[in-house]
């Protein structure tokens, strides 16, 4: 299985982003991708590996909220500086990882595992930066 | 008794109409908060100047420096268990940066700093925000 990349929350941060506000429904921190909780409205942490809903993609979480229920700050598009050498190489796709909140890179580590949702979440520009481009594409990776 | 620390994990507040502005240094969820005017960015208020003490808001959650914070200067602030000593104590911003002063429990400030009032405590986990513009101590 992939690895998963973590973003440090304290190295995050957005240019040209388009800023939205919602409840989390759990703690997240600054760099997680997210997912918008039908039955409660709320913001929680995206996975791969989960339900349908799961890997549907709204954003990354902007900032850090201690504790559900708390306002956060997300986006759906933007350029991304995070912690240095986070990435191996420009251009790697970024797709939702298995580990709830985390990316993994295309490139480095191959493709999703087996039963795992495929929800693009960008390209990167460097070993520090990515652009967040979310494609949420429905694709279950078939099983081995 | 000391200035108050908000626990950032157990602040909620709700009746809030939140803002957004960009935080200026790590900054945690129950924090009040003032715009800097050279940066425009938020930064934890402090009884210390006029330009400090001029509250914008209290956080609702946290960051680092860069990075969006929600704000609001209405609603009901939740928090951790006996974090005020009694309802009704008139609660200011205190000397230090980002924490609580109780102006019944801890007394007035020291001559010189700024009073901001931030609201009123209806309980001892309860704070009803109700900002007002600082005057200084004389």
């Amino acid at each position: 299985m992939a690895a998963n990349i973590a973003l440090t929350a304290a190295s995050v941060t957005v240019a040209n982003a388009t800023v939205r506000q919602g409840i989390a429904g759990e703690v997240i921190s600054a760099g997680e991708f997210v997912y918008l909780k039908a039955s409660d409205g709320k913001l929680w942490k995206a996975q791969a590996d989960g339900t349908a809903e799961e890997a549907v993609v709204v954003g990354m979480a902007m900032n850090t909220v201690a504790a559900a229920n708390q306002q956060i700050t997300y986006t759906p598009t933007g350029t991304v500086t995070a912690q240095a050498l986070v990435f191996t190489s420009m251009g790697d796709v970024l797709y939702l990882g298995s580990t709830a909140g985390r990316g993994s890179e295309l490139g480095q580590e191959g493709v999703p595992g087996n039963d795992a949702r495929f929800t693009i979440l960008g390209y990167t520009t460097g070993t520090a930066s990515f652009v967040l481009n979310i494609l949420n594409t429905g694709v279950v990776m078939p099983s081995a | 008794m000391a200035d108050i620390t908000l626990t950032a994990a157990n602040v909620s507040i709700s009746g809030a109409q939140s803002a957004i502005g960009i935080a200026g240094e790590t900054i945690a969820a129950g924090q009040p908060l003032y715009i800097k005017a050279s940066d425009g960015r938020l930064w934890k208020a402090a009884a210390t100047s006029a330009a400090a003490a001029a509250v914008v808001g209290i956080s609702m959650s946290g960051g680092a420096a860069g990075q969006p914070i929600p704000y609001t200067r209405q609603g009901v602030v939740t928090s951790q268990t006996d974090t005020y000593g009694a309802k009704g104590d008139a609660i200011l911003v205190a000397t230090a940066a980002g924490l609580l002063h109780s102006l019944d429990t801890d007394g007035p400030l020291a001559g010189g700093e700024f009073m901001t009032l931030l609201g009123f405590t209806t309980g001892t986990t309860t704070l009803l925000l109700d900002i007002r513009p600082n005057i200084q101590v004389i």
